[in-house]
């Protein structure tokens, strides 16, 4: 097991090398170069303080060179200082990571609550009209554009009913609020958000559920367990979803950049303070230290997604173990 | 009398225009202790008569509303899925093919057999672990500890089987379905689980059936053979009067197939 | 063909082909020019009505109008951008599945990369650094979906090219192209058909949420997804601007999804939903 991991982790080096290389050739695709992006055609900087920008970016040396800076920054995690604001690149991701973090958390334990009793329960009550039913609001939710989606939520809930805020993640009154107030509003913020996010999101893992049990469902050990006198709760709960659950688990860690796409735009249309809304603005505001920073951010999670998620697999599936 | 079925007919219907008859009106009795091998080609429908006494059957198969199963004198057509349960495992066994495919590989031996004894009786853990240690001590398992914490993926096809058979008898039933049980296995490796198979007879006294396409194993094993075709029995008799004097023109055929006539 | 009864088959196709015949026939259908601005107080933001039955937008053009355009544009890039990725997809998991060894490492290493990067975020990046513009959309879109596609080509081939009937083509001594192309292939098909059809939906997906978040396809062109983004801003008054394009958006994709959940069945009847 232990070759097991590590042959993973080795297997990481390659995504790494081509992650940083990839950051590294989009930011010279743009036509002109990355420090005109950010002083434009100004002509109030002179010519020497460009040469000094560009000596203090590594911008005048060659592009080898500039690579292997490059990729030695990233190892250590230092990406500069934003364009927009020239604060630390890395401290304002840590600001906005908590955000970001709670409501894909949220919403990955929403999804995998729900979408995994609905798979299994579909596929058990095969074509039946649950299942009809069932599967064709997962459909629905599987081709809807998540912001119109929350477009909608937006209007039934926050402008219609007046339910619930639709944006930010707290209101102007903070501070006069007591703790437990506080933590009720942030509630009420999240709401939406969490919503839009899980209820998209788990339409897929409820399909893929489904089709993983109705496969098992298929296998000879389950008609021998139901040779052997077993209840049909023992052979669906035990026999069979414990084999379903392995292709599940294996696609947890590349589920994270889904989530990640989500949490974006759902970010975006909600006004939520997170990791995604930042990344926005960056981009918009050709602020490229920013928008690296948050791309290798983001590969990071999903390398330690993917391998927990092989860990996992590898404890629970006895071929594998040991 | 262990099993009397009357005019058991298996029908799959896959769509509005195809009706698969995989058993079309077949009857056949068992006595106790004794032996009845059910033989046929494949797509004869002996398994589905095993499947059928089971009543593991689901859609799109159906069991014709007039057949008739008795287990012990008891219609077994009218009981309801969990008085099936009650009988599965505990007074039928069945012992499928390939014990790769029928045992599930994510759970332990030991999990695997100790299910069967507390989903049917409310027995102490001392005791279940003594009923596995000796069952197992019965199919030839030197080492029942090993096996018992061990996966199926690690045990050999010989090893396995006999783990499924283990796993048919734990609750002493008095009906034995083995359907193609050597079939997967060795030759030698066959040899040795059907002479098992004779000697747990003798000790635990069922009743078997004995599903296979291969004539020369229930000359050695059965007491009566009866031979499938197409969904339907063409001939039955004693084992020595099937080989000897074969009737119908079929079992000629198997008989030169088999080198035994 | 049974495919040709299949209920879902007949209204998602009735559906699509309703919308490709708004994207060919849009100057005969629509009743309005959609670039027309009319800014007539009495012609802005007005809600559905006889005169415009999608009501009219900020700049006082008819809605659905600007609709019927958009789905010119959507289509196509879709279209455009799963070709893309269909040749791509398809050549580099054949290669990497039919010879194994260094290429196959490159080429799955170079997929695994692109499945570990959000997608999304990548192809915002890239616009902002090339210039939003549908010909860009087309080409990024294609550039980053082919990798799953490249995996599902990979997988056939490898247990394709394993089969008696390969392996009896190379004892006539064919030529590995023609071993390639005309015997392995043409059976590692299946997927490939039922996979386009959920790229081609999700792909109007990712061009609509491109030109929503301003992106994409540039105004005024009209696209579903920048009629939405726009419309945005009026969410608490002018309720059609974000509706019915989003109802265009989804119609089409759930059609897509659906004629592949019965090709997929139809390939694979032991999977069937």
């Amino acid at each position: 097991m232990l070759k097991y991991i590590t042959k993973r982790l080795l297997l990481i080096i390659p995504v790494l090398i081509g992650i940083s290389l990839l950051s590294f050739l989009i930011i010279h695709l743009s036509p002109g170069d990355p420090l005109s992006l950010k002083y434009g055609l100004n002509p109030e900087i002179s010519p020497q303080a460009k040469e000094y920008m560009n000596k203090l970016y590594g911008l005048d040396k060659p592009i080898i060179v500039q690579y292997v800076e490059w990729f030695k920054r990233i190892l250590t995690l230092d990406f500069g200082t934003s364009f927009i604001d020239d604060r630390n690149v890395l401290e304002k991701i840590k600001e906005r990571l908590p955000a970001t973090l709670i409501l894909n958390i949220l919403s990955l334990i929403l999804i995998f609550v729900i979408a995994i009793p609905v798979g299994v329960v579909s596929a058990v009550k095969h074509r039946t009209v649950f299942d009809k039913i069932t599967t064709f609001f997962l459909y629905l939710g599987f081709s809807m554009p998540s912001f119109w989606f929350a477009l909608i939520l937006i209007y039934i809930f926050g402008f219609k009913l007046n339910l619930f805020p639709i944006s930010g993640i707290s209101p102007w009154y903070l501070e006069f609020l007591s703790p437990m107030e506080k933590f009720l509003t942030f509630l009420k913020h999240l709401f939406l958000p969490l919503i839009t996010l899980s209820l998209l999101g788990l339409t897929g893992l409820a399909k893929y559920t489904k089709s993983s049990m109705l496969e098992i469902l298929n296998q000879e050990y389950i008609l021998m367990a139901k040779a052997k006198g077993l209840s049909a709760k023992r052979v669906i709960y035990i026999h069979a979803l414990k084999n379903a659950l392995l292709p599940i688990i294996t696609i947890i860690g590349f589920a994270i950049p889904g989530l990640i796409s989500g949490s974006f735009i759902i970010e975006t249309v909600f006004s939520w303070p997170g990791m995604g809304r930042l990344a926005y603005e960056a981009i918009m505001s050709y602020d490229y230290p920013t928008i690296m920073g948050i791309g290798i951010i983001s590969t990071f999670l999903t390398l330690i997604g993917i391998l927990i998620s092989d860990i996992l697999y590898a404890i629970v599936d006895p071929r594998i173990r040991v | 009398m262990i099993l009397q079925v009357k005019n058991l007919k298996t029908y799959f219907l896959l769509n509005k225009e195809n009706t698969v008859k995989a058993v079309d009106g077949i009857n056949f009795l068992i006595e106790d202790e004794e032996t009845v091998g059910l033989l046929g080609e494949s797509g004869s429908g002996k398994t589905v008569t095993a499947l059928s006494i089971m009543r593991l059957i689901s859609h799109p198969g159906e069991i014709g509303k007039d057949s008739s199963i008795k287990f012990k004198g008891k219609e077994m057509l009218f009981l309801d899925e969990f008085q099936m349960q009650n009988i599965r495992g505990k007074e039928i066994s069945l012992v499928f093919q390939d014990p790769l495919s029928s045992l599930n590989p994510v759970l332990s031996i030991r999990y695997q057999m100790q299910e069967v004894i507390s989903s049917h009786l409310k027995v102490g853990k001392t005791l279940v672990a003594n009923i596995l240690r000796n069952t197992l001590h019965k199919l030839d398992f030197e080492y029942p500890d090993n096996i018992l914490n061990s996966y199926p993926h690690k045990l050999s096809g010989g090893q396995r089987q006999r783990i499924a058979i283990a796993i048919s008898l734990l609750l002493n039933p008095k009906l034995l379905i083995l359907d193609e049980p050597t079939t997967s296995l060795d030759v030698t490796v066959a040899a040795r689980i059907l002479n098992l198979i004779k000697k747990l007879k003798k000790e635990f006294k069922f009743s078997i059936l004995f599903i296979t396409h291969d004539l020369a194993i229930l000359k050695e094993i059965a007491d009566r053979i009866i031979i499938m075709k197409d969904g339907k029995i063409i001939e039955e008799g004693s084992c020595k009067n099937i080989i000897s004097n074969p009737t119908s023109d079929y079992t000629k055929e198997l008989l030169a197939a088999s080198f035994i006539g | 063909m049974v495919l040709l009864k299949d209920k879902r088959i007949i209204i998602s196709s009735l559906i699509l082909m309703a919308v490709i015949f708004f994207a060919i026939f849009a100057s005969f259908v629509a009743p309005y020019n959609p670039y027309k601005t009319n800014l007539d107080t009495s012609e802005r933001m007005q809600p559905p009505s006889f005169k415009h039955i999608f009501g009219t937008d900020e700049l006082g053009r008819d809605v659905f109008t600007r609709v019927i355009y958009g789905s010119r544009i959507s289509l196509s890039v879709a279209l455009l951008a799963v070709f893309l990725m269909t040749i791509l997809g398809v050549m580099l998991g054949a290669l990497s599945g039919y010879f194994g060894g260094k290429i196959d490492f490159i080429i799955m290493r170079f997929v695994e990369m692109f499945m570990c990067f959000p997608t999304i975020f990548l192809i915002l990046t890239v616009l902002a650094f090339v210039g939003p513009s549908i010909f860009n959309v087309m080409i990024i879109i294609g550039l980053t979906s082919w990798p799953g596609l490249a995996r599902l080509v990979r997988a056939e081939f490898l247990s394709v090219k394993e089969r008696d009937f390969v392996l009896a083509a190379k004892m006539h001594g064919f030529s590995e192209k023609r071993i390639i192309f005309k015997h392995v292939l043409p059976n590692s098909m299946a997927p490939v058909w039922v996979s386009v059809t959920l790229s081609l939906g999700s792909a109007v997906l990712t061009e609509s949420a491109l030109s929503f978040l301003g992106l994409g396809v540039q105004i005024p062109t009209p696209s579903w997804g920048n009629i939405l983004g726009q419309g945005r801003f009026y969410i608490d008054y002018a309720w059609w601007l974000m509706f019915f394009p989003g109802i265009f958006i989804l119609m089409t994709v759930l059609s897509f999804n659906f004629i592949a959940e019965a090709l997929q069945d139809h390939f694979n009847p032991r999977t069937q939903q």
